[in-house]
């Protein structure tokens, strides 16, 4: 007893001395300026502005080809890991599947805390699996969003559980796999659930004592605007639901999040109209959640084409006039970019083969292709129920002044069928499945001009890579692939400059950090978490 | 002599004793096409066989006259059924047609000589089931069918819960019989016979595409038509394929489980064909070996894999469904193991005859460009195999999908891949010599289209020798 004190003691004095445990509170306005502390990776896209781009240098195109694994962190399961962790002070905060939370030492990855949760091993389980992408930082506490629908917060010290909130019914349909939004007093989740018959939602839970402090529905209700855009109570279970982290406009104080697919998913007969707000991006007053604008890039949706993507904050020059701009490379197959304060469209451009639409009008719309491979009971379409992008988080570079994400290049057959909706129950509306001998499907990291949206490279993965991307000050882009490669890309060219094998597919998204000088990447492959510096 | 026939007939029927077929879903009569030609046949009687049916309206046309018009999808959309009575040399005009017909769901009976229709059409056959080939092209080795007039036997009714032949007895019958020709393992045989003048196999329901599908080898003069079992036979034949007649065990010809693996959005985790992709295989035999395989798969179905993507269906789909769909997926798999009754020494011979054994080693288990065979037949089925050897080249397994390369140094060289990444490429070339190449180390890599395997139509392997070499690779795989 007296032992284990002292050790405790010494222990103690040890972390004293180094002086880095998060004992530290990150506040709203550090997170505000992310950019000023490179050395950690504050919140899900490393800034409010969705760029999961980096200071950090050390790590360059003329020394990245030196880069060498530091550790590994496995808790004994495997699986898809989607985590983007977090690093705050040398400590980083990742959760693996079924909500698992580890508090790892950054240098080493050795566990300082666990979090696990009982509950979520009796939740329903979903069709993306036991996932979860990340967290949140605020205050001394972690926030994590779970698979159960309770958005919980943690002691950052000890993984101890201050408060949970339920936020919805999981055996309805209802779940969580997104890290949650930390924005001023608040943290801010979006539902999951698009394929069971859900009304999706936005929430925003006050960070010290987890009350509701307002509540978006992505479908309005009846009397409200948008309402009439659905046929009947077919609002009630039309999905929309918001499962990746939004970004956040300090400036204009509006929080920008994607909403999802209308439910059932590919058979759209019996939710005649618009269905909003599916497959829209939204802008939202943060104090109270009221909808400043919208704008849909996909009306009456029968493709599963989810607005989900992180859409990424840019201020540039349009036509001689600084404009705040919001950029997306959509599920739909089309470069967007909106003007951020109102919502109004000024570009739209295919980056994949899209046969879905022949194009975008000058209103934004899409107008729809007559191809009668899309027409009966067996819908041949472009790109196909997964999009030409999906989630897996962008990147905007200053340094190069390019847009680069994660490419899909891959066309489907969709089914639909009519379905009755019961409670909690998938509600896709038909199935899909690949075109017999068709083209083999790929992926690739595509660097784009964000003003014009034209391609400046692009770096082909051999197949459909689910890895987000990052990009660094070094000059570089890293990313993966789904037969487990981790590559450093030329920003400027696409060439690759190193590589490595994580034995195992990569669906997740890399950051960087440092500690005491010394540069880390970080990503999650299926078989954990892997850390790399220079010797 | 018509009016006689005629009496004949009814006293006949009257005191066979054969329960009347249950045609009662619809009060329609039942519009069928009935196609002649290619082969001589009394008139007459035959198509009085078809006015004496109830509820039947028959439109009669002739190969060379009206019947490619009366083909087309749009004309056969009218009919319920098609009835095929001819033999026809050559069917390039409508086949296509007929294919279509197929996928539309259109039932076809095939009467006697009409399994000799199209010799040269490897899809004809398996579109009805079965084939044969009277005559022999000069200085061919293929396998000729055989036939013989006037020959009495007793007809035996293998099946007797099939919906065809349900109620009926065994008949004697005194008629021209074939031997020497193919019918497909899948074919659901219901009439058989032991006289050796004969093939065993005389009648079948089968499905083809999405249609059902039945052939009768009986029928050759009025002798025959007059027979009232056989008028039974072809009566029900008929109203069966028009989905008219109750379905019961053993010839169920639709699978709805097939439907609902696509409705209820299995394949795009498991694969378009459920051998597996993200999800595991569904048609494993590992799994179909256990003794509760079909519980186990109906449970897993029903409450899905906790942790893993695989959700619960319970309340997605009726209980009946996740039935149909365990039975249509156990079904897949067990077919890949039925026994194939050939000659295995002769299968030995066709192995290394046709030249299997330069891909495939020496017995079949030891693979090296190609797979290994004796595994496959068991694991992938025998249609499967039969498939790949007739037309490879489609759905290449991506460890034996062709590849070329150039090398920096500028060879050229064609192989089999084995393996691939974005910056790796695994290739086994056409000597066995396995290159583990860099992309960067090449100038180019080319996925091809085609299979490096060689198409073995039937002129290089008839379909008694593909059934031998099948039969011996399942039975060195034992």
């Amino acid at each position: 007893m007296i032992m284990r004190s002292l050790s405790y003691l010494i222990c103690a004095f040890l972390i004293a001395a180094e002086g880095t445990l998060a004992l530290r509170e990150v506040t709203y306005e550090e997170i505000a300026t992310a950019a000023k502390e490179p050395q950690n990776w504050l919140t899900y896209s490393g800034d409010y502005r969705g760029w999961r781009y980096s200071a950090l240098d050390r790590v360059n195109k003329r020394n990245v080809k030196q880069l060498g694994l530091r550790w590994v962190f496995n808790n004994g399961q495997t699986g898809k890991l989607e985590a983007t962790p977090l690093v705050i002070d040398s400590i980083m905060y990742v959760p693996l599947l079924n909500n698992e939370v580890y508090a790892l030492d950054g240098r080493t990855g050795r566990e300082i805390w666990a979090y696990r949760r009982p509950s979520v091993l009796r939740s329903p389980s979903h069709i993306n699996g036991p996932i979860s992408r990340g967290v949140a930082a605020l205050g001394g506490r972690i926030y994590l969003a779970t698979l159960d629908a309770y958005v919980v917060a943690l002691d950052a010290r000890t993984g101890a559980l201050i408060w949970e909130t339920k936020a919805a019914e999981p055996s309805q349909g209802y779940y969580f796999t997104l890290a949650p939004l930390a924005v001023k007093d608040k943290i801010v989740v979006g539902v999951s659930g698009g394929e069971y018959g859900i009304r999706g939602f936005i929430d925003a839970y006050d960070a010290a004592t987890g009350k509701l402090a307002w509540r978006f529905y992505t479908i309005p209700g009846p009397g409200e605007p948008g309402n009439e855009t659905w046929k009947g109570d077919t609002w009630k279970t039309g999905g929309g639901p918001a499962w990746v982290t939004g970004t956040y406009d300090q400036g204009l104080n509006l929080i920008y999040w994607g909403v999802g697919n209308p439910g059932p998913d590919y058979y759209g007969k019996d939710r005649e109209g618009d269905n909003l707000y599916t497959n829209s991006v939204v802008a939202l007053d943060t104090d109270t959640g009221k909808l400043r604008w919208h704008f849909q890039f996909t009306p009456h949706d029968v493709d599963d084409y989810d607005a989900t993507i992180v859409p990424v904050l840019l201020d540039a020059d349009v036509d001689g006039q600084r404009r705040k701009l919001l950029i997306e490379a959509n599920r739909n197959g089309f470069y967007y970019v909106l003007d951020r304060e109102n919502g109004t469209f000024l570009l739209a451009k295919p980056f994949v083969r899209v046969t879905w639409a022949k194009g975008i009008g000058p209103d934004g719309r899409p107008i729809l292709s007559d191809d009668p491979q899309l027409t009966g009971s067996s819908r041949q379409v472009c790109p196909g129920l997964f999009g030409g992008a999906n989630w897996p988080s962008p990147s905007y570079s200053p340094l190069t002044g390019l847009f680069y994400f994660t490419l899909r290049d891959e066309c489907l057959i969709h089914l639909p069928k009519a379905m009755p909706y019961r409670v909690g129950d998938l509600f896709w509306g038909g199935g899909s499945k690949s075109i017999p001998d068709g083209p083999r499907p790929s992926g690739a990291v595509m660097a784009l001009n964000p003003l014009t949206g034209n391609k400046k490279w692009e770096f082909r993965h051999f197949s459909v890579s689910w890895a987000g991307v990052l990009t660094t000050a070094g000059g570089l882009v890293f990313s993966g692939d789904a037969e487990g490669y981790c590559m450093a890309l030329n920003a400027l060219t696409g060439q690759v400059l190193w590589r490595t094998s994580l034995g195992g597919p990569i669906t997740a998204a890399p950051i960087t950090y440092s500690v005491n000088g010394k540069q880390y990447v970080a990503i999650a492959s299926r078989s954990g978490v892997f850390a790399f510096a220079l010797p | 002599m018509l009016t006689h026939r005629l009496i004949a007939i009814t006293t006949v029927l009257l005191g066979s004793g054969v329960a009347p077929a249950q045609t009662a879903v619809s009060p329609d009569p039942l519009k069928i096409l009935l196609i002649t030609g290619g082969h001589p046949f009394e008139e007459d009687a035959f198509t009085e066989m078809f006015r004496s049916i109830k509820n039947v309206s028959f439109t009669h046309v002739r190969l060379g006259g009206d019947a490619e018009r009366k083909l087309k999808p749009e004309e056969a959309k009218t009919y319920d059924a098609l009835v095929f009575y001819d033999m026809n040399q050559r069917c390039e005009a409508y086949l296509n047609d007929l294919l279509a017909l197929m996928e539309q769901g259109k039932g076809a009976v095939f009467l006697h000589h009409a399994i000799g229709s199209c010799p040269d059409n490897a899809e004809y056959g398996y579109l009805v089931g079965g084939r044969a080939r009277f005559g022999k092209p000069p200085g061919s080795a293929i396998t000729t069918a055989k036939f013989k007039a006037n020959t009495s036997y007793r007809a035996h009714i293998e099946d007797r819960n099939s919906a065809i032949t349900m109620g009926m007895s065994d008949f004697d019958v005194t008629d021209e019989v074939y031997s020497n020709y193919f019918v497909n393992t899948d074919a659901h045989v219901f009439l058989t016979s032991d006289n050796p003048l004969s093939a065993r196999q005389l009648a079948w329901t089968w499905q083809y595409k999405k249609s059902p599908i039945v052939y009768i080898q009986l029928g050759h003069d009025h002798v025959t038509y007059e027979n009232p079992s056989y008028r039974s036979l072809v009566e029900r034949a008929i109203f069966w394929v028009s989905g008219r007649l109750a379905n019961t065990a053993g010839t169920a010809v639709t699978m709805p489980g097939e439907k609902l693996y696509g409705s209820l959005g299995c394949a795009p985790c498991h694969g378009n064909d459920a051998r597996g992709a993200r999800g595991p295989d569904l048609k494993s035999p590992v799994l179909w070996s256990r003794g509760d395989a079909k519980q186990h798969v109906v449970d897993v179905i029903k409450n899905g894999v906790r942790g893993t993507e695989m959700p619960p269906y319970a309340n997605v789909a009726a209980d009946w469904e996740i039935r149909e769909l365990a039975t249509f997926l156990g079904r897949s798999a067990l077919a890949s193991r039925k026994a194939i009754s050939a000659d295995v020494r002769r299968g030995r011979e066709v192995y290394h005859s046709v030249g299997c054994a330069e891909c495939h080693g020496p017995t079949g288990r030891e693979g090296s460009l190609g797979p290994e065979l004796t595994s496959l037949v068991t694991s992938k089925g025998v249609d499967y195999l039969k498939r790949k050897i007739r037309q490879p080249g489609s759905d290449t397994p991506f460890n034996y999908a062709t590849v070329s390369v150039v090398t920096k140094d500028g060879r050229h060289l064609t192989g089999v891949r084995r393996n691939e990444d974005t910056f790796s490429l695994q290739m086994v070339d056409r000597s066995g010599r396995l290159h583990l190449f860099l992309k960067d180390e090449l100038r180019n890599v080319i996925h091809e289209r085609k299979s490096m395997m060689p198409a073995y139509d039937e002129s290089r392997l008839p379909p008694d020798a593909l059934l031998d070499l099948l039969a011996y690779l399942q039975n060195a795989s034992d």
